[in-house]
């Protein structure tokens, strides 16, 4: 562990060297729009998290399979009066098309990266990324940009023939993140407590373990389980927490028995080790992977039904979000009802 | 299939890749990588040995993980996060897929991706809730069966702009997907979709076309 925990060669103070990049000229930089709070991150470096003017960069697969967490995210910030935006003109990030085929390659990659900031940039408004694949995408995409000049250029001269301009946030910021410095705003409203809950936490792997160094927690990120605590869900340990939980971006369309058999492992160890009454998530795809694939166990003769719920429905629906009409747990495969009627929300 | 690899020197064309210098960077054969790759608990895939024959320039083992082992790879990068060295396994089987599609290489593993391009090419998303059919989706049990039934109505009760449309993910305009469009023609990501699929490329043009036509007069309806 001490060996991972120190820098990588590819951790780096990268918000010093945009600094320097816009110096010269050679990118713009979209600052942090009205009130942050800055949380720490690697090597001591202020990661500022916006709490206002929040850009709702949605997730094409949230909005697919589990269209009740943008919906849950929305609420949330209506109920606490923070202004967000929900505009159409971005599209998919393609990274996830990007991890499972290749086949768009790395320069359209960060250009639909830049395209998509430079659409956040002209609204005024702070990127509030719901997707971890976004979300560690963009963070790659920012740290190729800013230290490879060959992309920089070839990125630049494609935004410059569709009319926009090489622009980067000075944060990369997810609405997991967002969620966990207004914890203590929405524990003090809530209507409902998840006390005597039992949880576990799966955080997706692109958040942490593309780019290690902008990350709140350090090594063990710890956004999901502090919201969960604060919201008085008993979060527990588990030995499993860093396994992939096997979507595999390609696996969970075309090598599903992949999925299904890494999932297993990490279903096995929660069991065995927790039992809990849910497994939170702030994931599009793990949360996509771990709902909609337990069901299926019963098939191997092993039965599992712990929801999948990710931070921003446990934020609503403590804030009093409908079930349904919110945060959609109609959607879920795996069901949620009982979960909820422990609470007393059904 | 065996690749007719031709003249391609792998690991000279590897080195050209932006990533490279971050994602290689000296292995001391530890195994970290290795006891924590999930696509190695179930595959006869080991991260190691691909950074390994990269440290070792060898041709042949770059060749052979290139033809076939390259698409295990789960893309979790617990291999990079982990690594003593800050290699990336993860990085190197990226640059290796990249080499593959290039090529025209890549036809069998991406056989079932006709879909997901189609979508990106024509929505300016990845996904759209019309995909979700329980025919295609049999293992994941009942309940998303009543959902595909239900999609349109359940969708509505949310009640989030944008989010009604079941042909894509939430309503991106035209003139947003042509940018895209011209994205992955400028930056020659249109010539993979070309090799690999190349009724899709005459396909997404003639579509956005009309989509284009359609937002120009659905505007000009709104202003008379
Ligand atoms: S973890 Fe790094 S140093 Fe160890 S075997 Fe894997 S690539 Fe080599
Ligand atoms: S990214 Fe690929 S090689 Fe690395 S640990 Fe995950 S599955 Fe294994």
């Amino acid at each position: 562990m001490a060996l991972a925990e120190e820098p990588h060669a590819h951790s780096h103070d990268i918000r010093q060297e945009m600094r320097e990049l816009e110096d010269k000229g050679e990118i713009k930089i979209q600052r942090v729009v009205g009130p942050y709070e800055e949380v720490e991150v690697a090597h001591g470096i202020k990661k500022k998290i916006p709490t206002t003017h929040l850009y709702q960069h949605k997730s094409c697969g949230q909005c697919t399979n589990l269209p009740g967490v943008p919906a849950s995210s929305m609420y949330v910030y209506e109920q606490l009066g923070i202004d967000y935006l929900n505009d159409m003109e971005h599209t998919s990030c393609t990274a996830w098309n990007y991890h499972a085929s290749a086949t768009n390659n790395l320069v359209s990659l960060a250009a639909a990266a830049v395209r998509n900031w430079h659409r956040v940039y002209e609204t005024g408004y702070n990127l509030d990324v719901h997707c971890v694949t976004s979300f560690g995408n963009y963070q790659e995409m920012r740290h190729l940009l800013v230290t490879k000049k060959e992309i920089r250029d070839e990125v630049r001269k494609i935004m410059h023939a569709i009319g926009r301009e090489l622009v980067i946030p000075e944060e990369v910021v997810h609405n997991s993140e967002v969620m966990y410095v207004l914890r203590d705003q929405i524990a003090a409203k809530a209507k409902y407590r998840f006390d005597g809950l039992r949880a576990v936490d799966h955080i997706g792997c692109h958040f942490y373990k593309i780019m290690n160094d902008d990350v709140i927690g350090g090594a063990k990120p710890i956004v999901v389980r502090e919201l969960g605590k604060t919201l008085g869900f008993d979060v527990q340990d588990y030995s499993k927490w860093f396994h992939c939980c096997g979507f595999g971006f390609r696996h969970i369309l075309v090598n599903r028995e992949f999925t299904r058999s890494a999932l297993r492992v990490k279903l096995q160890a929660i069991q065995r080790e927790v039992d809990p009454d849910v497994i939170l998530v702030n994931c599009t795809g793990c949360g996509t992977t771990i709902d909609k694939n337990q069901w299926i166990m019963k098939a191997v003769g092993e039965n599992y039904s712990y929801p999948a719920l990710f931070h921003s429905q446990i934020a609503a629906l403590s804030l009093g979000a409908d079930p349904y009409k919110v945060a959609g747990i109609n959607f879920h495969a795996t069901p949620v009802e009982p979960v909820l009627k422990k609470v007393g929300i059904l | 299939m065996a690749i007719d690899f031709g003249d391609l020197k792998v690991y000279e064309r590897m080195t050209q890749d932006p990533r490279f210098e971050d994602a290689y960077q000296g292995c001391l054969s530890c195994g970290t990588c290795e006891s924590l790759c999930p696509a190695g608990q179930f595959y006869d895939y080991n991260p190691r040995e691909v950074v390994e024959a990269t440290g070792r320039a060898d041709e042949a083992e770059l060749r052979n993980w290139l033809e076939n082992k390259i698409w295990y790879c789960a893309q979790c990068c617990s291999c990079k996060f982990r690594c003593p060295r800050g290699n990336s396994a993860a990085d190197l089987v990226m640059i290796l897929r990249d080499i593959a599609v290039e090529k025209g290489w890549a036809k069998e593993a991406l056989e079932k991706y006709t879909r997901i391009l189609k979508t990106i090419l024509t929505v300016g998303n990845q996904l759209s809730p019309d995909m979700i059919a329980p025919d295609f989706f049999p293992d994941w049990g009942p309940r998303v069966a009543e959902m595909s039934k239900h999609k349109k109505e359940w969708r509505a009760e949310l009640g989030i702009p944008g989010l009604m449309p079941i042909d894509r993910s939430w309503a991106v305009p035209a003139h947003v997907i042509k940018e895209l469009l011209d994205i992955w023609k400028l930056s020659g990501a249109m010539d993979r979709v070309e090799a690999t699929n190349p009724f899709l490329v005459e396909l997404a043009w003639d579509n956005i076309e009309e989509a284009l036509e359609d937002e120009k007069q659905a505007a000009e309806a709104s202003h008379t």
